[in-house]
This record gives C-alpha cells, sequence and structure tokens, in this order.
C-alpha cells in the first residue's frame, strides 16, 4: 500500500500538480441479519481501491479506482490531473490549503476481540437468540443485526506525509415492530438508528447484550399499541442520550460543519445560520451548553489518529457557555479563512474526496443526576429513542419524533404516551436548556452520516447524557 | 467500458467455481464524474471507476452472500469460496429457486456522448447553467453528473442478463440575498438537458422569491411543482408498494388490494421499460422489467415483488430486486410513474383562492410510515397566491402530512411531466394541486 500510495503522488506531481495525495484503502465488511427466528442476511465484503487528489493550476481533480496495475496508476493520475485542469478553468480564484505538519505514522483502534476473527456460529447464534426472545403475541417482526467493519487506510502526501490506520467497528442492535389493527409501534436498542457503532471489537457486542435486552424491548413495543397518543402543548422535555445525540448532530454539528458555512453544500445538504459573523459573538444555547468536537474519544465512531489531510484528530471547542465559537474545517475551507485546519476532513472510502465530516461531536456533561432531573420536574415529558427526524437546510426549523414519551408529573413517571413529537428553532431550543446531567450518564454513541454529491456515508460519534429543555412545542400530528 | 463478452467472461468464471453450490451473481462495472459548483466556481470535481461484484451461493436450504470490489480472478475465486462458506454456516431456511433463462426487451440504455463524456465538456454545461445565473446577478451552486454503468447477472441455472446504461443529471440551486430558487434535470442522454434553460429557470424562482414573508402554520390548498410531487411518489414507493412492507402489515396497500386508497384521479404504475423516465432493462435477479400497475383510479393493483418475496406470497416476481447482500427494506419500485391530467400550472393558479406554490420539499422523513406520515419542509422557492395569482414569496413552512391521504385531496393535475431521478430509476410526475395540506411550522427564511 505505501509505495503503490508513494508512487502516484510522484506521478501526480511529475505531472503537474502543485499538491497530491493518495489514499489507498481496503475495507473488510461482514453483516449479519436475522428476522423472526430466521437467518435473513450473512454477507461478507471486501472493498479494496485507492484514489489520488491533485491541485493544478489551483483547482481540484480527484480520479479512483479499484485497479492497481501500473497502467491504471498512470491513467488514473492523468485522470485526476486533467479533471484539475478543467476545474482551473472554471475558478475564481485558486485553491489555498492551511499548513500540515509532515507526518510519519500508523495507528489501530485499540480493540480487545478482533470480531473477525470471532466465530460466525456465536455470531449467527446471538442475533437468532435475540429474535426468538422478541417473539410474542402482537410483534409481528423482530429482527437483529451485527455489522463490523475493519478499515485499512494509507494516506501519502507530496508534503512527505505517510500515515497508515486501522480503524475498527463493532454495532448489534434489534428491532420489534408490534402491530394492532391499524396501529404500529417500534421499539429498538441500543438506538434506533444502526444501533451504537463504535471503533471497540467484539468486547461492544458482548456489552450490548442484545438478546438480554429482547424480552423488554418486545414488551415495550406491544406495551406502547395502548397507551395514550402523546397530547400537544408547550412543555418541558428531558431527552435521553441517544435522541439528544441525534439533535446534536443536526442542529449542532451539521451548522458547525466550515464547508457549509461557506457554501460548499448549497446545491444539496444545505448552508448554515451559524454564518461567520456570528462567530465568537452569537449565542447558540443557554450557559449549560458546551459543544465539543473531539476525535481522541476512546471507542467513538468519529475517533481516528489523523484525518485524510494528514491532519492530526484532536479537540475542537464549538459552543463555550452557549457561544459559538468554532467550526470543524479541513485544510481547504480553512485555507479560505486564513485559519488552521481542525482535522475534520475524511472520506467515505477510495473513492469518494474528503469532505468536512463531524467527529465525535459532545455536548459536554453537567452536573445532574438523572433521577434528580425528573424530582426537579413538575410537569413535563421523558423522551427516549428516535424515531423521525427532520430539520431544515439552514438548520433552524427541526421536528423529531421518539419511540417513547415517558408522562412527569411532580417529580415522578406516571405513564407513557405514543407517537411523541416535539419541534422548535435550533438556537431557541438550545437557549431553553437548563441542565445537563453528570459523566456517569454519558455516552459517545456512533452513527451514520449522509452529505455530499456524490453521496457519502459518514461514521461520526455524539457523546451524550440527558439533559432538559423548557418550552417545548409536543404533540405535532397530521 | 469492458464489454458483454468481458463480463459474461467473468460472470462465466465466477460459476464454474460453483462446486456443490448454486450460485447468483451480479456485477455493476461504473464509471462516474461529477463536476460541483459553489458561487460559481468550480469547487468539487471528481471520477470513479469502481466495480461491485455480489455472490449469492446456494446450498440446499442454506444460503449466504459475499461482496467484493475486483473483477481479478483471485478475487473472483476468493469471493465465491467466502459466499459458499458462509453459506454453510447459515441456518437452513426455506429458498425460492433460482429464475432461469429470461428474454429482454430491446431498449436503449445506452449514450456514448453521455457516458464518455470528459471533464471539459461537464465544466462547459456547468458554466451554461451558471453564466444563465450569473447575467441575472445571482450566485450559482449546483452539478453536473455523468455515469456509464454495466449491469450483468448470471446464475446457475443459466441466466445471464447484461445491459449498459448511461445517465446525466444536472442540479442547479441559486441564492440572492436570502431569496433562494432550484432547478434539476436527469435524462440517459446529456443532450437531451437544457442547461442553459435550467439556469434560466432557477434564476427565475430566485428573483421571484426576494422578500419573503412570514405566514402562520395551518392547512393551505398546495400546487405542488414536480420536484415536490417526486417526493411523494419516493415515499409511497419505498413505504408502501413494496412486497416486504405489504407483507409485515406495515404498508398501508396491506389487505387493500382492490380497494380504494386514494382519489379517483390518481393512476401510479412502474415501468421500467418507459424511455420517457430512466429505463432499465432487468433487476438485479435478471428478471425483466414490466409495466406493474399500482394504484388505478384511486385503488390499490399491485405490489413489486423480488424472487424470494414472490415465492413468499406464491407469485411470480415483478422484477423489482436490489443486489443481494446489501440493506435494503426489499423490493421496491424504482420507475414510477403518476398519470398526468390536462390542466397547466396557470390553470392551478387561477383557480386558486388561498393557498402556497411549493416549488420541492427538504429532509422529509416518515413519522408513521404505515399512514405515510412525513414531515419536512418546503425549500428554494415558497409563493403565496392569492386570489388567482401569485401573491408574494413566503418564508419555508414545515409541513406534517399523510402522503396517502393527501392523494385523496387531488383536486388538478398538469399535462406536464418531468422525469427526475438519478441512473438507476426515476420519477415521471406532473404538478399537483391539492387541498388542505398540512403546514404546522415556520423557518426563519
Amino acid at each position: 500500500m505505501k509505495d503503490f500510495a508513494r508512487a502516484a503522488v510522484s506521478r501526480a506531481q511529475a505531472s503537474g500538480a502543485s499538491y497530491a495525495d493518495c489514499r489507498v484503502i481496503e475495507r473488510l465488511s461482514q453483516d449479519i441479519v436475522a428476522k423472526n427466528g430466521e437467518l435473513d442476511r450473512l454477507a461478507t465484503g471486501r472493498d479494496y481501491g485507492w484514489g489520488v487528489r491533485v491541485l493544478v493550476a489551483g483547482g481540484w481533480g480527484f480520479a479512483s479506482t479499484f485497479r492497481f496495475d501500473p497502467s491504471s496508476l498512470e491513467s488514473t493520475v492523468k485522470k485526476a490531473c486533467d479533471i484539475a485542469r478543467a476545474t482551473a478553468s472554471l475558478r475564481k480564484r485558486p485553491v489555498k490549503l492551511a499548513p500540515a505538519p509532515v507526518v510519519m505514522a500508523s495507528w489501530t483502534t485499540p480493540i480487545v476481540k478482533d470480531p473477525f476473527l470471532v466465530d460466525d456460529s456465536v455470531k449467527v447464534g446471538t442475533v437468532l437468540e435475540a429474535t426468538r426472545a422478541m417473539m410474542q403475541p402482537k410483534v409481528r417482526t423482530a429482527s437483529a443485526m451485527m455489522s463490523f467493519l475493519k478499515e485499512t487506510k494509507t494516506l501519502a502526501t507530496s508534503e512527505g506525509s505517510l500515515i497508515e490506520q486501522v480503524i475498527y467497528e463493532s454495532s448489534a442492535s434489534i428491532q420489534a415492530f408490534a402491530m394492532d389493527g391499524r396501529e404500529v409501534q417500534r421499539r429498538t436498542y441500543p438506538n434506533s438508528i444502526f444501533g451504537d457503532v463504535r471503533t471497540e471489537g467484539y468486547e461492544h457486542i458482548e456489552k450490548t447484550d442484545i438478546a438480554g435486552a429482547a424480552p423488554r424491548i418486545a414488551s415495550e413495543a406491544v406495551e406502547l399499541l395502548s397507551v395514550p397518543q402523546c397530547p400537544a402543548g408547550t412543555t418541558t422535555i428531558i431527552l435521553d442520550p441517544t435522541q439528544l445525540a441525534l439533535q446534536l448532530h443536526e442542529s449542532g454539528g451539521h451548522p458547525m460543519e466550515l464547508d457549509r458555512v461557506l457554501g460548499h453544500e448549497a446545491d444539496f445538504a444545505g448552508t448554515s445560520f451559524l454564518t461567520l459573523d456570528r462567530l465568537g459573538t452569537f449565542r447558540y444555547g443557554s450557559d449549560s451548553v458546551n459543544v465539543v468536537a473531539d476525535a481522541t474519544l476512546t471507542g467513538g465512531r468519529g475517533t481516528f489518529a489523523y484525518d485524510d489531510d494528514g491532519i492530526p484528530g484532536q479537540r475542537t471547542q464549538l459552543v463555550k457557555q452557549g457561544i459559538l465559537v468554532g467550526y470543524m474545517s479541513s485544510r481547504e475551507t480553512a485555507g479560505e479563512l486564513g485559519w488552521e485546519s481542525s482535522g475534520a476532513n475524511r472520506a467515505d472510502g477510495w473513492g469518494r474526496i474528503p469532505i468536512v465530516r463531524m467527529t465525535n461531536v459532545c455536548l459536554e456533561p453537567g452536573e445532574w443526576t438523572l433521577e434528580d432531573l425528573i424530582a426537579d420536574t413538575d410537569d413535563g415529558l421523558y423522551l427516549h429513542t428516535n424515531k423521525s427526524w427532520s430539520i431544515d437546510d439552514r438548520r433552524l426549523n427541526f421536528q423529531f419524533g421518539t419511540e417513547v414519551g415517558h408522562v412527569i408529573k411532580n417529580g415522578k413517571i406516571v405513564g407513557k404516551v405514543r407517537n411523541p413529537v416535539y419541534t422548535g428553532i435550533t438556537y431557541k431550543f438550545w437557549g431553553g436548556c437548563d441542565a445537563v446531567c453528570n459523566r456517569d450518564d454519558w455516552h459517545v454513541y456512533g452513527f451514520p452520516c449522509g452529505k455530499a454529491t456524490p453521496g457519502q456515508n459518514g461514521h461520526v460519534g455524539h457523546g451524550t447524557s440527558h439533559a432538559r429543555f423548557r418550552n417545548v412545542v409536543v404533540g405535532v400530528r397530521a | 467500458m469492458i464489454g458483454r463478452a468481458g463480463i459474461k467472461e467473468i460472470l462465466d468464471y465466477a460459476l464454474s467455481l460453483k462446486g456443490g453450490c448454486e450460485l447468483e451473481c451480479s456485477l455493476v462495472c461504473e464509471n462516474s464524474a461529477l463536476t460541483r459548483f459553489a458561487q460559481g466556481q468550480v469547487h468539487q470535481n471528481v471520477a470513479e471507476e469502481s466495480a461491485s461484484l455480489a455472490i449469492r451461493a446456494i446450498s440446499g436450504k442454506r444460503a449466504a452472500t459475499a461482496v467484493a470490489t475486483s473483477l481479478d480472478r483471485d478475487i473472483v475465486s476468493r469471493t465465491v469460496r467466502a459466499a459458499a462458506e458462509n453459506a454453510a454456516r447459515s441456518p437452513e431456511a426455506s429458498l425460492a429457486p433460482l429464475p432461469g433463462p429470461q428474454s429482454y426487451a430491446d431498449v436503449e440504455t445506452y449514450d456514448a456522448a453521455t457516458g464518455e463524456c470528459g471533464p471539459s465538456e461537464r465544466v462547459a454545461k456547468a458554466r451554461l447553467m451558471i453564466d444563465a445565473v450569473e447575467a441575472k446577478g445571482i450566485e450559482a451552486y449546483g452539478s453536473v453528473e455523468t455515469q456509464a454503468v454495466e449491469t450483468a447477472v448470471a446464475n446457475s441455472s443459466g441466466l445471464f442478463a447484461y445491459a449498459p446504461s448511461s445517465s446525466c443529471s444536472a442540479v442547479i440551486s441559486t441564492i440572492k440575498s436570502g431569496a433562494y430558487g432550484y432547478a434539476e434535470a436527469a435524462s440517459r442522454k446529456m443532450g437531451d438537458i437544457n442547461f442553459g434553460a435550467l439556469g434560466s429557470e432557477a434564476a427565475e424562482r430566485c428573483e421571484n422569491a426576494k422578500d419573503a414573508q412570514s405566514i402562520p402554520a395551518g392547512r393551505y390548498d398546495v400546487i405542488l411543482l414536480e420536484y415536490a410531487v417526486a417526493d411523494i411518489m419516493q415515499f409511497l414507493c419505498s413505504t408502501g408498494f413494496g412486497a416486504t412492507a405489504y407483507r409485515e402489515a406495515r404498508s398501508f396497500m396491506t389487505g387493500m388490494i382492490g380497494q380504494k386508497v386514494m382519489g379517483g384521479n390518481i393512476t401510479i404504475w412502474d415501468d421500467g421499460l418507459d424511455p420517457s423516465g430512466m429505463p432499465v432493462l432487468f433487476d438485479m435477479e435478471g428478471v425483466p422489467k414490466r409495466r406493474l400497475e399500482l394504484i388505478t383510479g384511486g385503488t390499490a393493483r399491485g405490489i413489486a415483488y423480488n424472487v424470494s418475496e414472490g415465492f413468499k406470497a406464491g407469485v411470480a416476481s415483478t422484477g423489482h430486486a436490489f443486489p443481494s447482500g446489501t440493506f435494503q427494506p426489499g423490493p421496491v419500485p424504482i420507475n414510477v410513474f403518476l398519470e398526468a391530467g390536462r390542466a397547466t400550472l396557470d390553470d392551478m393558479i387561477s383557480a386558486t383562492e388561498t393557498g402556497l406554490l411549493v416549488t420541492r420539499f427538504h429532509y422529509t422523513r416518515a413519522v408513521d410510515p404505515k399512514r405515510v406520515v412525513i414531515t419536512g419542509m418546503t425549500r428554494d422557492g415558497t409563493f403565496l397566491v392569492k386570489n388567482g395569482r401569485i401573491a408574494h414569496s413566503v418564508r419555508n413552512l414545515r409541513f406534517t402530512e399523510s402522503y396517502v391521504e393527501a392523494m385523496s385531496r387531488v383536486d388538478m393535475i398538469s399535462a406536464r411531466t418531468k422525469a427526475l431521478g438519478g441512473r438507476s430509476g426515476a420519477c415521471v410526475v406532473p404538478v399537483l394541486k391539492i387541498r388542505q395540506f398540512n403546514f404546522t411550522g415556520v423557518t426563519e427564511f
């Protein structure tokens, strides 16, 4: 991999590139899915290829291929340079890269049990057992899945960096659909969006214990069929860490990506209400709201040693005591403003260019416990596990639905409601955050993230604990 | 392009390694390129050559899959072996037999000028859109994408299917002083797309969208342009028209075949062979495409099946399989047509006392998949219609609405249609005027 990457970079320089980098990536994957006591899918994958990114005459070109023969190296580098020249013909100003250190390094996700060495019969047995444990009257579909990824990535740059990283990911999750006439209710565990993906080994699967959680999840899905609809009104809500993670992702992480702020995503994902003139002064949330992007957290899905610019993974303060103080950036976007990169430039595999991605965007823990938070709430809803999500293209107006709503009266949980939905305007919502639970309650959840054209799937994490928000509109219905 | 013979040689080699298994092999080889621009200059310009080989091995009642992104014989061999080993470790299940040899329609799906388009030409097409926009003093954002794809399926029962295809899609977003506009187009042939006209459409919309005023949420009659209607079709397909959701009772169609589910003026069908869409000859199990009636005059008529769902239901596949081994919700229609009506857009505006003209929807997600209750935002040009005329631009609104129930409240349907989508499929849809669409929130722009 190293020699090939260096050769591609050298060829690009010889072809006129003022800057070039090459990533050679192998991804090994395994997906196991069971449904209603039967195996639905057992699939393994190997995805291997490389991409070369060049700057010629101030314009970017990128080309990638799965072919590794010498003529493909030659033709693919030439293609990238030809593309860059075409780019340069429609540039108003040349790309300017922020500085980067020259790095020679290798790094591997610290894991205890390599998931690819665990016997498949153990994995298959676990997902089958989990679905069987969910089968009870009114549960129409019970499914369970496991996914594993091992990505081996070599980055060489024309500035002399040569970095090798091996990143593992593991996840397991279950889902129960209960039905009763026209009503359909769903419960999932440990998180609704492909489970809780973490950069850990099989030890994460053992800790997650999907088979152990299965009976409870199935019973909760059935119970939801007969609880009242969430009432409409304005109230206090407490969000569980999984829902808060997605809230933070959509209304915090995305608008703090510098490429969105600069308009690079305007034709697809959208822009951001957190414009540059608001940096350092805009009140994004209450004093309780402190947000960081931290690529160094153990186990986070957005954890790595170096991004695809070769910038070290780092911790960046985004919001401090409610005030916007930073963005996530790449060498290109930071360079446009004369800043240093925050090390957040990552591509989805070998075939796509790196773009600004969230790392692990986290709401820093506060002082509360969940028990105290509920006891301190006179009237409200405790909302658990995401079911739907949507936000406008500048990341202001959002609406989320959750699987479960617990009704709080006089400091106690007194019942459940189904189909809870809440909505708001981002900075007003975070401005109503008056309590965040402590580090004992805090966990980094892994999420996928769609962005860019051609589409790229990002690997991101969010550290969150329970938190409380005042004056939130709930109960939106069709 | 590798060509039919080269692709067949690779798949024949894979099939020759079957050992004691039956095999189903699919191969998608793709050359894609995209030129993307922001503020009138190219900021991303990429090309990708990829190959995706999926092998499904069936050993008696056991089946499993392995995938790889290589055409090397060594990797093909290892992938077949991995699929067979995966199958051997799988529990027994009730499996559908593989389809045998099929015959395919003669529909043109490849245009060399599109498939072989180079970066200079893509930039030139982008420039046509940008120039049309910047001439009006408006910022241009967008992309031009071209693709050449070879798709092939072969199995141990003698099936072999091969088709090359090309596609081009263009997107243009426009921004000026807080006003937004948009236009897009897609075709198998780049020559079918008028890039300058797309730029002009997006620029005009942006000019009309200036000085947006806030209006309260509530129920409004709406005129939905094709971009918004395509979103409705996509959700009806993904949540309602597929056999897996139907069988698992997660679909609004479950138990409703032969019954009225939408207004009598709504007819929806899937037809992978219609050249006015984005034609596709066969699905990823090699089953030929044909017309499938989904809704006729508001009555539920049909569901999309792949081989395994058809086997479970005791019916034939309708040709709607995705590649094995990928995470999919099951078979889903991807070449969908909503029958046109007779109205013009002007007719619809004239017939509206108070309502909204919506360009497109953004970030739509299912709140209740069974009823197809969707929430999302309007985007890139929303206008208040008052007394039969466009009164002014309005700030974007959030809606929470059942797309199925909305399709029972369609008052007018345009004669004009637009094909929207990408390389693997398209929606061909008209403009719709719908009564009392439910808007549940507003944003600040």
